[in-house]
């Protein structure tokens, strides 16, 4: 699947999917259905919370007119920090960070003003607690 | 005493005359003065409006520019993402078992299906 194919995909299902909705159900039925296809449901699950993660930030990004103001009071370290969080989270969602995902979110967390201790332990943490 | 008294009426008639046009063309000028004045203001105040509304306009499409390539590149990510936590999983299992307890519980699970397929696309393409 091309690059902006994936993107336009993923952005199709924040705007459209009823989310909130779809994760109450795969949550309620999944206590009825046996193993091993309710882990399948599980990781769908991390799936919705991912997505459901982005939403805000796609009506932000949509509706900027009322953020113009916020937004130029924030210093390129701050948004560029904003940015590290939410694709940090993202690349935490389902508790594991691949070697390749890392070395993505390295330069960002540098960016963020995250020395590389932090980042590192910030995976260490996060991992942990999963 | 009449002919005095004429000559006071007029001279102060003509007075008169003379206090209210000057009054009138005072007034004329100072009116005129004001609707240059007011058109000046006027105009500065277009003026201004229209470069605010251009800048907070060029400022809004930067600003929604840079909001738009983030959103990107974090939609870009989370695909990415997504299509590593469905590596290796059977999606259609999945559907079936929804389907199987749909016709036994009577749970709508069409929206979940739905995403399950969308879902479905991510892996499918990712296997390529």
């Amino acid at each position: 699947m091309a690059k902006s194919e994936s993107i336009r995909k993923v952005q199709t299902i924040i705007a459209n999917a009823p989310l909130a909705e779809i994760r109450d159900t795969a949550k309620t039925i999944n206590e009825f259905i046996p193993p091993p296809v309710n882990l399948v449901i599980n990781i769908i699950i991390l799936i919705i919370d991912l997505l459901s993660k982005l939403q805000p930030v796609a009506s932000s990004a949509v509706g900027k007119a009322a953020d113009i103001t916020s937004d130029l009071e924030k210093t390129d370290q701050e948004k560029a920090r904003e940015l590290f969080d939410a694709m940090f989270e993202i690349a935490m969602a389902d508790g594991m960070i691949t070697d390749e995902e890392k070395e993505f979110l390295r330069p960002r967390a540098i960016a963020a003003g995250i020395e590389e201790d932090e980042f590192e332990l910030m995976i260490i943490n996060k991992v942990n607690r999963k | 005493m009449n002919d005095l008294w004429d000559k006071v009426k007029k001279s102060a008639t003509n007075a008169s005359q003379k206090v209210a046009e000057t009054a009138a063309k005072s007034a004329n000028v100072v009116a005129q003065k004001a609707t240059t004045a007011g058109h000046t203001v006027a105009d500065t105040a277009a003026k201004s409006a229209k470069t605010v509304v251009g800048a907070v306009s060029y400022v809004g499409d930067k600003v929604s520019d840079i909001g738009k390539s983030t959103y990107d590149a974090m939609c870009e990510f989370a695909a990415e993402k997504i299509k590593s936590m469905l590596r290796g999983i059977d999606l259609q299992s999945a559907i079936d078992a929804l389907q199987k307890q749909q016709e036994e519980k009577g749970t709508d699970v069409t929206n979940l299906v739905n995403f399950i397929n969308q879902l479905k696309e991510f892996s499918e393409n990712g296997k390529e």
